[in-house]
């Protein structure tokens, strides 16, 4: 369903990816009563050095999509591509050497940092485990180089606390010593340590202070131009999705409903899903927050272990019309943008 | 006279490390009718300013100082240091607090009835029919559908826009004339977001309620507040009319925060300029001005950076209705 079928491949493709969690209930002999359908046959690619933006709310499916993408969920259906290879049944032996190309930075940098390993293990781990002395011969990943010179992965690990921000001299402190934006950084490293062509970024600012927050996006956006990195930004703030993405996509209920161009979206939103979504982000200038007018959808997102046939957003469009309790939409092509809707703004 | 006026108010923690000074020596003051936004980030002292208010803070475990008076209508009361007997006679019924995290402020064992009517029925002397009626009243009002039959739910079976809908109408059972909403939408969604935000504006114009919003969204508070305090390491730094404010920032602080936010309405790809370093302890508190460190303002200081690093400027009105904390003394930023 891509739109992007030049001669270019793209570094990562996904084509109808699914990942349905059973639910079981509660007794020992768990029976399977239904399924979550968290992600449900979305389609997209991303180019190299391009970053592209998944939004939607709680429950969505978007964090499910980044992880699914990485194989740390194994998919329930579709296929996964990446640099042009289908990687949907690899081996957790193939994929631990895809790893040190693909890597993920988590949103919560409490609880994705071991507490009781020094900032130096946590970044330096990467290294041991795929068995490199430095970082020098990430290229040629395949060959393991024994766990040869401590010094040397030390030496590797500071240059890259001092290259994310942190001071080298930290090296034996603890995840506890350091505030929330520090620890972000710390994940940062860790993530870029192999030298990643792609990596996930699942809300990795949300849980950080405003001007923290501009500290670490900025950081992101460097480290892409200079590492060459594709980023996949999975985040609920379409305000900083905006600030940070070439292209967007947007879920609602584990499909994609919008996915265009980030100028093209913000400024012609043609989903009513997205339109909505925009209209309620509130905008600091309480000059325009008087004036502009504002879309309040009513009730909530309906379950995903049971979501509305036909179109999904039905239960709470301004626009459904029969046709839209009947059949599903399809991604088509409107404007610039692919929209999931019968009757496109 | 205004509704709410503090004065002075400070809390201090002792700890085993050190004195915290979480709030040092804030005054502001609130009208009926209308929305105070405290801003500022994670250990500003925000959420303890309005704990200390609610009378929420342990005599053991911290030090309060400073004054508090509610002017309500059935007579004037000083809220800090109020003994714990008069305290709950207020508490949830001239003033009320909504807290952020829905999920964990309603008892998972208890029906939102059960929840809602013992709030009544605490502060009235009626029958339960009446408080169930006044309950069923309440989530009418705030726009929970089949409110009779929902009364018998438990809290897991509501959303988390739902529950948060429960918590105000629990806030509002007894009409009080203040409510204090700390962070009341950052664990939602932006689309919930905005239902709540837009039923707090209709519940403060039909009850006339004095409002204290505590966020630290930029764009919550464009959009909710009449008048803004900036809060950094426990003092108030800035406060103007939200206009005024967002217009016109004059303390370094509060300019950055605006810049630092991505906006929308901005061009895509723009580089934020974030505000460099962090929040100092608050424990080890500088000398001079708590954000000194992190300004980049200060070689425009008449005696320059060290002035700022000694001496901690008044907040002063440098322009009409517009206070702030700063030796610029009201330079355009």
């Amino acid at each position: 369903m891509s739109t992007h079928s030049n001669n270019e491949s793209p570094l990562v493709e996904v084509r109808n990816l699914q990942k349905f969690f059973p639910i079981t209930s509660n007794s020992i002999f768990a029976k399977v009563k239904g399924e979550n359908k968290a992600v449900n046959g979305i389609s997209f690619s991303i180019k190299r050095g391009e970053t592209l933006g998944l939004v939607g709310e709680s429950g969505c499916g978007k964090s499910t999509a980044g992880r699914t993408l990485l194989k740390l969920y194994e998919p329930t259906g579709g296929e996964i591509l990446f640099n042009g290879e289908e990687i949907t049944n690899y081996s957790p032996r193939k994929m631990k050497a895809l790893r040190t190309k693909m890597q993920i930075i988590f949103q919560d940098p409490y609880s994705s940092l071991n507490p009781r390993h020094s900032v130096g293990e946590i970044i330096g781990a990467a290294f041991t485990i795929h068995g490199m002395d430095s970082a020098d011969s990430a290229d040629s990943a395949d060959s393991a180089v024994g766990s040869g010179g401590k010094g040397e992965i030390k030496r590797e690990v500071q240059a890259l606390m001092e290259r994310v921000g942190l001071n080298p001299e930290h090296y034996n402190r603890y995840p506890h010593e350091f505030s929330g934006g520090q620890r972000q950084r710390i994940g940062i490293a860790r993530a870029l340590a192999l030298k990643p062509e792609f990596i996930v970024c699942d809300e990795p600012v949300s849980a950080l202070d405003v001007s923290i927050q501009a500290q670490v996006i900025n950081l992101l956006d460097d480290l892409k131009v200079d590492f060459g990195l594709s980023y996949l930004f999975i985040a609920h703030d379409l305000s900083v999705v905006q600030h940070i993405s070439d292209r967007v996509a947007v879920m609602y209920l584990g499909k994609i409903v919008e996915i265009a161009p980030t100028e093209e979206i913000y400024q012609r939103p043609h989903h009513p899903y997205t339109k909505a979504l925009l209209s309620a982000i509130p905008i600091p200038d309480p000059v325009l927050e008087s004036t502009r007018e504002q879309i309040v959808l009513s009730g909530d997102l309906p379950s995903p272990s049971n979501p509305p046939t036909g179109c999904v957003f039905n239960t709470r469009c301004w626009k459904a019309q029969a046709k839209c309790f009947s059949e599903e939409p399809l991604l088509q092509l409107v404007d610039k943008s692919e929209v999931a809707c019968h009757f496109p703004e | 006279m205004s509704f709410l006026e503090v004065n002075n108010l400070r809390v201090e923690f002792p700890t085993s490390d050190g004195i915290v000074k979480a709030v040092d020596g804030v005054s502001f003051s609130v009208e009926r009718g209308e929305t105070l936004a405290i801003v500022g980030e994670s250990g500003s002292g925000k959420t303890v300013t309005n704990l200390a208010l609610m009378g929420l803070l342990s005599p053991r475990a911290s030090r309060i100082s400073g004054s508090a008076v509610m002017h309500q209508s059935s007579g004037d009361v000083e809220l800090i240091n109020l003994p714990s007997e008069q305290a709950r006679k207020i508490r949830g019924k001239n003033m009320a607090m909504i807290f952020q995290d829905p999920m964990s402020s309603l008892h998972p064992y208890y029906t939102i009835g059960d929840q809602i009517i013992e709030a009544h029925q605490i502060h009235n002397k009626v029958g339960v029919e009446v408080s169930k009626a006044r309950a069923i009243e309440l989530l009418e009002m705030v726009g929970i559908p089949q409110a009779a039959e929902r009364l018998k739910a438990y809290p897991h079976q509501f959303s988390g826009g739902m529950r948060q809908r429960v918590m105000i109408a629990m806030a509002l059972v007894n009409s009080p004339e203040l409510l204090i909403a700390d962070e009341p939408t950052t664990a939602l969604d932006v689309t919930v977001q905005a239902q709540i935000l837009k039923l707090l504006r209709e519940l403060q114009s039909e009850l006339k309620m004095a409002i204290i919003l505590i966020t630290h969204d930029l764009g919550v508070v464009a959009g909710a507040a009449d008048r803004v305090n900036v809060m950094y390491a426990g003092k108030i730094v800035e406060s103007a009319p939200v206009r005024e404010l967002y217009a016109n920032p004059l303390m370094p602080y509060t300019h950055g925060l605006l810049s630092s936010v991505p906006r929308m309405d901005r061009a895509h790809g723009t580089r934020l300029s974030a505000i460099a370093g962090q929040p100092p302890s608050l424990i080890a508190l500088p000398a001079g001005c708590a954000f000194a460190p992190r300004c980049t303002f200060s070689s425009r200081v008449t005696g320059g950076p060290s002035r700022c690093a000694s001496a901690m400027p008044e907040l002063v009105e440098h322009v009409p209705n517009h206070f702030a904390r700063c030796h610029l003394e009201g330079a355009t930023l």
